[in-house]
Order: C-alpha cells, then structure tokens, then sequence
C-alpha cells in the first residue's frame, strides 16, 4: 500500500478522486439533489483541505492499523504498539496466505475505511478472506450501498464520519485527546477532543446540508416563545416582583455583583494600569520572565496613538530586578473597589491572593509572621499553586510598629529573629509584590510608608458609569428602577459603589427616592473634599448649577471652619488648575490678601467678629479657579516644609552666632553669602610641606576664619558610599539658595588638609589658653616648693585642678613642663612628630625625659600582679605579741 | 593571761589601701617616701595615681571593722612580770578599704604633638 501511495498528499487527491466518481454516480440517482451535490464537492474540497492542512495523511495507515491490528489480534495480542510502517511485515510473516481483501482493494479503501469505522462502532465479527470471493464481492457491495446512503442521506453524516475518522485513533496522537478502553478487547483509543471551532463549522455544514438545521416551524414556534415570554417578563417587571426576588437569594449583591474580572473593573483605566503595570514589574523576581522588555514592544506599536503612551515609564526595576518600589499603596475613600481592584489586579497578573485586613491581628509579631509566611512560602499542595500576591487592606489603622516591619521587610532590613547568620539575610528580602490599601493615605502612621510606596490614588466611579452599573444589577435582579432615581443615588451615596448597591439590594427599588440615608463605611469629609468642592464646578443633571446654588455650596462646605487650612490648600493647588487670565489670578490673589490681613488682625486683636469675611474669600476662589474637569489636588505640604527649613536655618544661625558674637542679621546678610568664596582658596592637593608660601597663608587665613566662626568639617558618608567632609554648622545653605552650585568647592583632599590644620590649630590654641591661665597662677604662688607630700604643695595642686582641667594633678604638673616647649613649630602630615629644628628636637627629647623623671623621680613604681591575691596567713606567736 | 587592749582617747578612722601588685621603691629607705595621688571622681570612684600609672579602684566597707593597735611596754612593774607587762593602744579603726584590682593605666608623657 505504502508504495503505491508514496506521497501522503497524492494519497489523498488518490482517495478522494474515488469519491467524487461515487459521488458523481450518485448524482445520476438524486437529479433532485443536483444542486446540492456541487455543494457537497465544495465541501468535500473543504475537508480536503482541511485534511491537507491538518497533515492527516497517516489516518489511512491508521485504520488500516486498526484492521490488521484486529485482524492480526491473535497473533499480536498487545495491538497498540503495532505501527503502520511494520504493517507489511506482519502481514508477510503472520498472514502470509491469508491476505486482507484491501491489499487488493486498495482503490476502495476509502469505502472500506468508512465500513472499518462503522466497525469500530457496531463490530463486525467476521472479516471476508480472499479465498472467499463471494462474500467479499458482498462486502464491497455492501460497502458501496452504505456509502450511497451516507452521501444520499445526508452528507453531514459523511462529513460526521470524517470527523470521526479524524478524531479517532489508536495511536497516541498529536492533537486533544481523551484516551478509552474499548471494553470489548480492552483495546485503547484515542478520541479527539474538539475545540469550539470545529464545532461550528459542524454547524455551519449542518445548516448548509438542509437549509435550515431545524425545521421551520419549529424555528417559529421558539420564536413565538421567546416572544410571549418577553412579553410575560415586560409585565411581571411592571407588576410585582421585587419583594419576592430578593427573599429569594441570601447573597449580597455586593458579593454578587463583585467584578469577576479586570474588565469588569468600574474604576478608573488608568488607575487600573498603573497597578497593573506595577505588579507586572514583579514578574522578573517573581515568574522570572521579563516583561518591560514586552512592554516596550507593544508601546512601540500597539499603543502609539493612545493616551497610554505619553504615560511615562513612571518607575523601573532596580540592579536585582524588583521593582523600586517595592510596595503598592492604594488610597482612595470608601466604597470605591479598592479592594476588588486589588484583588483582581493580582489574580489577573497570576498571584495567588493572601489579604490581611482590619480584622486580623496586626500585632508586630503577629504581623512578622504573616509576612514571612506569605512572601516566602507557596502553596505546594493547592490545585494551582500560585505565588502569592500580599494585600495588606486598610493598612491606616494598622499600629506603626507594624508598618516599620513592614517596610524593613520589604527593604530587606529585617534581621530574622533568633539567627543572625549575615548569608541568610538575602532570603528576607521581600520576593513578592505588597499591595497596600487604605483611604486616607496622609495618616501619620502611614508617612514612613508613603515616602518609600507607589502611591497610587483611586479616583471617584464617574457617577454614569456607575449609574449604568446599577441599571445593568437591577435588570438582572428584575428590578424596576428609573435611571434618574439611580443617578440620584449615587449623588447622595457620594460615588460609593458599595453602598448604592447595598442600598439597591435592601430598598428593593421601590422608593430610591430623596430621603436616603446610608449608613457610609469610614465616610468623613475630609479636607480634600472640601478642595474639591471649592475647586470643582458642581454639575448636576442639569448641566452646572446656578451661581446662588454654587455660593451657597461654597459657604456651607467652608461654615465648619479649618478656613485657614483650606485657605492654604487652594492656594497650594490654585497654579495647576487656574486659567490663563492674569487679572482672575491677580483678583484672587487679593482676596488672599485680604484672608491674610483678616487673619492677622483676629491672630493678634483677637477681633472674631470679623471671622465670618473670611468664608467670603473662598467664594471668590471658586468662582475665579472652579474647572468642571477632575482635579488632581495634593497636600499643601509646602509651609510645613519651610517652618521646618526656617528652623533649622535659625539653628545653624545661633550655633555661629554663639560661636563668632555676630548679629544674627549680619551673619546672613554680611557675612553668610560670602563665606562659600572665602572659604575656598585655591590650594594644590599636595603634601602640606609643598605648599607655597601663598598657599600656606590662605590655609592658615582659612582655618583662622574657620575657627573664629567655631565651624569645623565633619567626615560624612555620601549617598554613594564615598567620604565627604560637610561644614558643621553648614552656614552655605543659609550663604546660597539651595538650587545654586557654589561657585568653587574644595576637593576632598584640600578639606582632608584643612581639617588637619584645623585641629592642629584648635589644639595650639587650647595649649595658648592654658599656658596663659597657668602662668598667671604661677605669677600667684611665685615661689612653691615642688615638695608634693607636703599640705601645701597639694594644696597648689588642687587649686590647679580647679582652676584648669579636672585632671589628676601629677598630670597637670607634667604638662606644665611641657608646656615650656610648646612655641615649637610643628609639621605634621602623617600624624608623626616631625620638628624643623635640630635644637629644638633635643630639647624636646630633653623635655620628654625631664618629664618622665619627675613621674619616675619618687622613685616609687607599681608592679601589677595579674590573677588573683592570695590572702596569706601567717602564724604568729603569742611571745610576740607579749 | 590577759592582755589589755586599751582605749587611748579619741581614736581616728582610717582605710586601707589595697594593690593588687607590689610598691617598688629605688632607695632602700622607704619612710616618709611619697607613693602618689589618691583621688575621687564625681561619682566616687577611687583614682590613684603611682608614678606613671593610674589606677582606678574601688571602695568598699570591711565585712569585720579592723583595728589598729599599738603595742606599749610597761617598765613599770619589772617584777610582776605577769601583770601589765604589754598592753595595747588603739590607734585606729579601719572600717572601709580602698581596692584597686585593676590593671594601672600607663601615663604617656611624650605624646607626638600636633602642631
């Protein structure tokens, strides 16, 4: 067989060649069916090609397998490891004489093929030899009416029974599959599992064999039902259902009606970006693929005209591929699906959602090992084992020990507890993304957080979205709820998806009307509300509302005071959202003015009766800055910054003021600008003794400057890890704005330099002092004998001490002969002794003996004697004590 | 036998000082010789200074109460040799020492000097 079909695809135009002759001769018998033939040969092409595509070409070895298998069954009890190629052996070895009729038959096999597959369905028990020509002259006879029926009948059936053909086999195939065992010999096959497509394609066939898949007047009667039962719904709507419906299901809506997907997501796509973007970064650590790479790829192409390009790469991975920030904050007020979000985010990205939340104890410790056990561990024995993805929600009332654990962890800080085995520190960086939710992000137990988190702020559902959301739930639910009443809700409701559709469930539609009341989750009108109101333009239904309405809305949201912070916030916000005409702004600004004076004058006359003009200004402010657009706001965070920043400038002020006696004024004015020039001489970084003379007096002029203003240079650790030397009292950032380069800054070395002139200065001068101070007392006690056992000598010493230093007085007394030899100049680099003076070095050398001989002079030494002091007992007798 | 410890007026306190080590001395004459400097710090703690070391220490109390006595002979009564023969004066009572167990701490004069 195989030689005469070498080329599987010649084999089939082989194959089908054959049945198109069938068919043909068909077509002689049906001249009704005229028309429908050319179809089927259409169709018949079809599934050639199909065929071809599908490189079925071994179907035919298949079945022929599956006979000879069947046929060889005694011989070959284990039929599924036979393979086509060694048919032929098995046939020349096993059945040398018994040969199957298709061998000679090979033209027909096509039509045996169909007869095998109606075997495998009804089982034949006999094969006809070909010994036997009459009963195989039946066969073939047999064969050939049966195919006339098939291709009469209808000509689904044939194509049904390719199908089939292509779908069984007895072989391990290449497609879906779904293995049997055929319990009449135990015989293993092979049936394909069908995708979709084929499906309707089989349906496609089918209604192109009759027209109509179903006949027509069942199609009408459907069609009448479906009708009537329209209808039925229409009037059931309008009658009385809700009462009913909702006793019916316990399950809240809420729950119900929970976005399933990411597509379902009613909150803002960019918000839903964002995030999804973040926690995408997290596929590099967390499933090891890269996925900015991808992302790049598609921003190049796919969304180069949408709005999603010009939004910046807004953060990247680090050197070991996590993100930079490694924790996500969602903030945002109640009700809005930041939790859903969440949760969706992560599913959609692949995790496996762990959420702690309020509920759970959120103690330190508690909270360690939550963390550990969720970023580190993974579910093994689950049906999908999924890394986790950690949603920490309403993280705001979390205690702030916690948090401080928390973002340890997630920098990699924490050391475990009980070990402190430094190799292991690596596994405790945190592996897996962190979402974190809350709704007023500025807590102050959030504040460390917020400097190190993505912070992602979930605006409010568009009030129509959400409106549309609740018609679509009140549809399903058969509710009859108009849509104005609907908007109406979410207006009071405030945008709070959770509670209209909780509202939605429990009123049962029947009276959504003007006195709702709910009972809001965590809802308090914040400061950024209040913003808000003022610097948004309030629409209704109606298009904006009028000027008396939008004043009087002003005046309420302002009447329960904080004027003077929300004064401070429109001011903060007003650049970024106030029109291009300069009088608007300049008018606005006086009203600031005037919010000012008003302000000062109740601060300091305490006259609270001219309070109530302050709301006055805010409705100018809404007037001049209100946008109907949505306003992003941010907290005016800039006076804080600056009392903190004046304070600090004061500090460093008084320090210098302490030190040098000047004017606090004089010092910023005078003396502060200038201070970056004077201080930095151009000096060559070389060794002190290479210095010129020049040179050497702008080191000295500097460290005397230097030391006159008590400033010093501290040795600091940059960013980078290098050294830096800062001035102490750092007078430049009073001296300079803080955007403005110095002009010229020392290098590191020229300050290594000057830091070591200027210790060594500070010490001469401490020297001077002292020297000074103990002449004078010399001066005092002219004549003291050094005679120490002495009362008076003591007495001296003492004196001294108090005078001084506290130190011990043998000390004092060797310093005070040092000092005689302290006008000695010095050059010291390296930290060792270096005198210029050959003399001078013999005098000290003279100098250090004499002082060490008036240590050693009293000739008393103490030898210590390590261990312990054994107590010695010696005996004594009783005449000595006699 | 007895042997009379008598007390002698109002007698002093003393305390002792106590090294762990030895006092050497160059001269073999050691009266009256000058050893060092006994101080105290704000907080009390003991700081002796003996020619280049100093030592800190510490005070404690004496779990017995010593006391210091000097031996008198009586020539008086040559013949009653068992009676007041010797007797005992106190000089002193040592309720508390002074101990420095530490290792001294060198004082090193010719430090190199920045200049």
């Amino acid at each position: 067989m195989e030689s005469e079909f070498p080329d599987p695809n010649e084999e089939f135009d082989l194959v089908h060649e054959e049945e198109y002759e069938i068919l043909k001769e068909i077509e002689e018998f049906e001249k009704k069916k005229g028309t429908e033939s050319g179809k089927i040969e259409n169709l018949q092409e079809e599934q050639k090609r199909n065929k071809l595509n599908n490189s079925r070409p071994n179907v035919h070895e298949e079945l022929n397998a599956l006979t000879s298998s069947k046929y060889n069954k005694s011989c070959i009890p284990s039929t599924s490891k036979v393979i086509p190629s060694t048919n032929n052996d098995n046939f020349d070895t096993d059945v040398t004489k018994k040969r199957h009729y298709d061998e000679f038959f090979g033209d027909i096999s096509d039509m045996l093929d169909t007869n095998d597959l109606a075997d495998i369905q009804e089982p034949k028990d006999k094969k006809p030899r070909w010994d036997e020509p009459q009963e195989i002259i039946k066969a073939v006879l047999d064969a050939r009416e049966k195919f006339n029926e098939y291709s009469r009948g209808v000509s689904v059936n044939s194509k049904y029974i390719k199908d089939k053909r292509e779908s069984i086999s007895l072989r391990v195939p290449h497609w879906n599959f779904i293995a049997l065992t055929r319990p009449r010999d135990a015989q293993r096959i092979y049936l394909r599992v069908k995708n979709d497509e084929q499906s309707k394609i089989k349906t496609n066939t089918h209604s192109i064999s009759n027209l109509l898949s179903v006949p027509y007047s069942q199609l009408k009667t459907e069609a009448e039902e479906i009708i009537v039962q329209n209808v039925k719904h229409a009037s059931c709507e309008t009658s009385h259902l809700p009462v009913t419906k909702t006793l019916e299901d316990d399950e809240l809506w809420v729950d119900k009606y929970r976005p399933r997907s990411y597509i379902e997501l009613l909150s803002d796509e960019s918000v839903n970006r964002q995030l999804l973007h973040w926690i995408k970064l997290w596929d590099k650590t967390v499933f090891n693929r890269n996925y900015i790479d991808n992302k790049k790829k598609k921003l190049n192409f796919k969304f180069r005209n949408r709005k999603f390009a010009d939004e910046k790469p807004f953060q990247e991975l680090d050197s070991k591929g996590f993100p930079i920030q490694r924790i996500a904050l969602l903030s945002g007020p109640p009700g809005l699906g930041k939790t859903t979000l969440a949760h969706l985010v992560a599913k959609h990205a692949g995790y496996n959602v762990v959420e702690i939340n309020a509920s759970d104890e959120r103690s330190p410790d508690a909270f360690r090992q939550v963390l550990l056990a969720s970023t580190q561990m993974k579910a093994v024995i689950g049906n999908d084992p999924r890394p986790n993805c950690l949603v920490l929600d309403e993280i705001d009332g979390a205690p702030t020990a916690s948090i401080d654990l928390l973002l340890k962890f997630v920098q990699g800080k924490l050391i475990p507890k009980g070990k402190k085995d430094k190799t292991k520190t690596d596994k405790h960086v945190c592996h897996r993304p962190v979402i974190c939710i809350c709704n007023e992000p500025y807590t102050p137990s959030l504040r460390a957080l917020r400097a190190t988190a993505f912070i992602i702020s979930v605006p409010e559902v568009s009030a129509t979205k959400l409106a549309d959301r609740l018609m679509e739930i009140s549809r399903k639910e058969k509710l009859k709820v108009n849509s104005d009443a609907l908007l109406r809700l979410v207006e009071i409701s405030g945008c709070d998806i959770r509670s209209c559709i909780g509202a939605l469930q429990y009123m049962g539609g029947v009276n959504l009307g003007d006195n709702l009341s709910f009972a809001l989750k965590d809802s308090r009108k914040g400061l950024f509300d209040s913003w808000k109101q003022i610097l948004k333009i309030p629409v209704n239904r109606n298009g904006i509302l009028p000027l008396s309405e939008r004043v009087q809305l002003v005046l309420r949201t302002v009447q329960n005071g904080e004027s003077e912070k929300l004064a401070q916030g429109i001011f903060h916000n007003y650049p970024e959202i106030c029109s291009d005409k300069m009088n608007y702004i300049a008018l606005c600004l006086k009203w600031f003015q005037f919010f000012d004076e008003i302000l000062f004058l109740v601060g300091s006359l305490q006259t609270w009766s001219i309070m109530p003009y302050l709301n006055y200004a805010f409705v100018f402010w809404h007037l001049y800055f209100a946008k109907a657009r949505n306003i992003k706001l941010s907290y005016p965070s800039i006076v804080y910054e600056m009392n903190q920043k004046h304070a600090k400038n004061i500090g460093i002020l008084t320090t210098v003021q302490r030190n040098s006696g000047h004017n606090k004024i004089i010092l910023t004015v005078d003396i502060a600008p200038f201070l970056p020039d004077l201080l930095s001489p151009q000096l060559r970084t070389v060794s002190g003794h290479l210095h010129s003379d020049k040179e050497k007096n702008d080191i000295n002029r500097l460290v005397n400057v230097l030391i006159d203003f008590g400033l010093t240079f501290i040795q600091e650790k940059n960013f980078d890890e290098r050294y830096d030397y800062k001035l102490d009292p750092n007078i430049f950032e009073i001296g300079t704005f803080p955007d403005c380069k110095y002009r010229r800054t020392l290098i590191y070395a020229v300050k290594q330099i000057i830091v070591q002139e200027l210790e060594a200065e500070r010490l001469r001068r401490v020297e001077n002092a002292i020297k000074s101070m103990t002449k004078s007392a010399q001066n005092k006690k002219s004549i003291t004998n050094h005679n120490v056992t002495t009362n008076s000598a003591t007495s001296d010493s003492a004196k001294i001490c108090n005078n001084a230093t506290s130190k011990p007085n043998a000390l004092e007394q060797s310093k005070k002969l040092q000092m005689e030899t302290k006008d000695i100049k010095y050059k010291d680099f390296f930290g060792r002794t270096i005198t210029v003076n050959q003399g001078e070095q013999k005098k000290l050398d003279k100098e250090s003996i004499k002082s060490r001989n008036f240590l050693t002079k009293n000739s008393v030494w103490y030898k210590y004697k390590e261990g312990f002091s054994n107590a010695v007992r010696r005996n004594v007798k009783m005449i000595d004590l006699l | 036998m007895i042997v009379p410890i008598k007390k002698d007026g109002e007698f002093e306190e003393w305390a002792i000082i106590e090294l762990q080590g030895d006092l050497k001395f160059n001269s073999t004459n050691i009266t009256n010789v000058y050893i060092g400097d006994l101080h105290f710090t704000k907080s009390g703690t003991p700081i002796l200074i003996i020619g280049i070391h100093v030592l800190h220490g510490k005070e404690m109390v004496l779990p017995k109460p010593f006391a210091v006595l000097v031996k008198k002979k009586n020539e008086v009564n040559t013949t009653n040799i068992f009676e007041r023969q010797t007797e005992y004066i106190i000089k002193a009572l040592i309720k508390r020492k002074i101990i420095f167990r530490s290792r001294p701490k060198p004082i090193v004069t010719n430090v190199p000097k920045f200049n």
